[in-house]
């Protein structure tokens, strides 16, 4: 089915509730806008793109729309002669997008930067984890603050490899991410860290799938999300254990700051449990910041602004601090450095 | 005025007739105290005497009212002062229970601390170099400054962080809220070390329950705190009369 025969998604699926398709389309959305293919800069050199025949549409409208208005895919083979691979995607003019593949053949890193001056910027990202890999995946958003994005991941992980996947997301103003894992093999696993930081009137919306689809795979999800002014943060998880994965474990956990009156944060996790010898959790938990942590700081010389920025620095740093890759951690440490300085 | 100025006396705190009150209801009940640098005070009282509260009116926490009397720092009255302005001016206070900060590491939190106090940015190789001496005398593991601050930490583990931050910090004033509570004997050792090296240039206020502080930090004088008030104040031998005799001779 075609972008223009598809229905457009009801807000009472938990996909679209927050977020509906027409405040992420970037004109109407009965039309097909011809959208600029993004330049992508690879260990600093420009990559070139081909025509994609590898597009992951699964009958979903995100996926069909950018599949349809870019043709042109970015195939990145991590092997033993790019272990730490690092990208730039570069916006430019008023609406582009970028389809991005990975096939990761080895062990290795991938630090992904999204900048630039479009006003509407789509990302489609798949990724093949081969058998026996430890792969790390760490993205930054740092797209001007007018930017609204539409992006959409698709991860295969196969048997004995892990996936590593720490974000910061900081940048552009609506940000709608659907990313979706998919344990294939046997002893798959995924540890999926992700930081969201949503100030003035941003509206960061994020919906993570993971689908245990073997036996004995794992999954962890942390999402922390901070909000100031009148930020609003939304974190919808879906964990899927199918049938016969038994000897599986999964957990899911969103925390919410919030640093102001105004400031909004839901977090959603769901979980669907088809096996039964697994061990399957998840938690919601939203609070302000603890005054006697301000007045700790304070008492320590920090004014009380700095104080409440150590704070929110914190709890963004706790959720990916812990990722095991160096190249990917101090990526993402140094960007929130930036970021809150 | 600015309290990081300069001294307008010789008595590091002067707290005259205070009245504190938290949601209306007044804790404090009229306290004079009179501290210099290099002498150790020490405040004994029961759980809900008021200690406490003498602290963290102190150091300027908000939940807490002063209704009457004046505080003097140093010879400027500090009650228009934010928490802030206190800490950098020189005044410390130990927490009885340190907030944990997740995402805060240690070591850097040290370092930007020290920086606000000092106001200055201290050069890394000095600022390491006092660390590690103060962290030696501490008996503590190099691996706590890449933890979380109090993230996870024993009682005794924050209660030595405490005494790192007040060695590295060298305040004018120091306010101790219960930091031996909780402590083992050998962990109350340090802990007392920290205090002894820190009060020879220092004001020090420690609020105890127990007198076994006493016999290794020595109080210079001893308050006994009921209901708000200093009931009886003295030497030393208050200390052991206390714990021998507890309090209700003291309300006679």
């Amino acid at each position: 089915m075609t972008y223009l025969e598809m229905p457009i998604p009801n807000r009472s699926e938990h996909l679209w509730r927050y977020t509906p398709w027409k405040k992420v389309h970037p004109t109407k959305i009965d039309k097909l806008p011809g959208i600029e293919p993004s330049s992508v800069l690879v260990n600093g050199q420009l990559s070139k793109a081909n025509n994609h025949s590898k597009a992951i549409t699964r009958n979903e409208i995100s996926r069909t729309f950018l599949a349809e208005s870019n043709s042109t895919v970015h195939e990145i083979i991590i092997d033993n002669d790019s272990i730490d691979t690092e990208v730039v995607i570069q916006t430019e003019r008023e609406l582009e997008s970028c389809n991005l593949h990975f096939d990761v053949q080895s062990s290795g890193s991938v630090c992904l930067r999204l900048l630039g001056k479009s006003n509407w910027f789509g990302l489609s990202i798949t990724g093949v984890l081969q058998h026996n890999v430890n792969f790390s995946f760490a993205i930054v958003n740092d797209l001007n603050e007018k930017c609204t994005v539409l992006r959409c991941e698709d991860w295969d992980i196969s048997r004995d490899s892990s996936l590593e996947y720490g974000e910061l997301s900081t940048g552009a103003n609506i940000i709608k991410s659907d990313i979706r894992t998919y344990l294939k093999g046997t002893n798959s696993s995924l540890t999926q860290n992700i930081a969201v930081h949503c100030d003035l009137g941003r509206v960061d919306d994020h919906h993570i799938e993971i689908h245990h689809l073997q036996p004995h795979t794992n999954s962890s999800l942390s999402v922390n999300s901070a909000c100031a002014n009148k930020g609003h943060a939304i974190g919808t998880g879906l964990l899927i254990i199918e049938e016969n994965c038994d000897g599986s474990d999964a957990g899911q956990v969103f925390k919410n700051l919030l640093l102001s009156e105004n400031a909004k944060a839901e977090a959603i996790p769901e979980l669907e449990v088809l096996s039964d010898d697994v061990s399957a959790a998840h938690g919601a938990a939203s609070s302000s910041v603890d005054p006697e942590q301000i007045h700790y700081l304070m008492a320590r010389g920090y004014s009380r602004e700095d104080a409440k920025t150590e704070i929110l620095e914190g709890f963004l740093i706790s959720s990916f601090a812990k990722l095991s890759n160096e190249k990917a951690r101090q990526f993402l440490m140094d960007e929130l450095t930036v970021e809150e300085d | 005025m600015d309290l990081t100025g300069e001294t307008l006396s010789d008595l590091v705190l002067d707290i005259r007739n205070l009245h504190v009150s938290v949601d209306g209801n007044e804790i404090i009940k009229g306290i004079n105290l009179a501290i210099k640098s290099g002498e150790i005070h020490a405040i004994m009282g029961r759980n809900g005497a008021g200690k406490s509260t003498l602290a963290h009116i102190l150091m300027g926490h908000p939940a807490y009212e002063i209704t009457g009397g004046e505080i003097y720092y140093l010879g400027k009255a500090i009650e228009e002062y934010d928490v802030f302005e206190r800490a950098r001016a020189g005044m410390f206070l130990s927490f009885q229970y340190p907030p944990s900060i997740p995402g805060v590491q240690v070591g850097n939190f040290l370092k930007k601390s020290v920086n606000n106090v000092r106001d200055e940015n201290v050069k890394a190789r000095e600022f390491r170099k006092e660390l590690n001496s103060a962290m030696e005398k501490l008996e503590m593991d190099r691996s706590f400054l890449s933890r979380y601050v109090n993230d996870g930490f024993s009682g005794g583990e924050k209660k030595r962080l405490e005494m790192l931050q007040m060695m590295l910090l060298k305040p004018n004033l120091a306010l101790l809220d219960e930091t031996d509570s909780g402590l083992d004997i050998d962990a109350l050792r340090l802990v007392a070390k920290g205090i002894n090296e820190t009060a020879e240039n220092t004001g020090v206020l420690v609020i105890t329950h127990y007198q076994r502080l006493l016999d290794l930090v020595k109080p210079d004088f001893v308050h006994a705190m009921i209901d708000g008030k200093f009931v009886k104040s003295g030497g030393p031998e208050l200390a052991v009369e206390l714990e021998d005799k507890g309090y209700d001779w003291l309300e006679a």
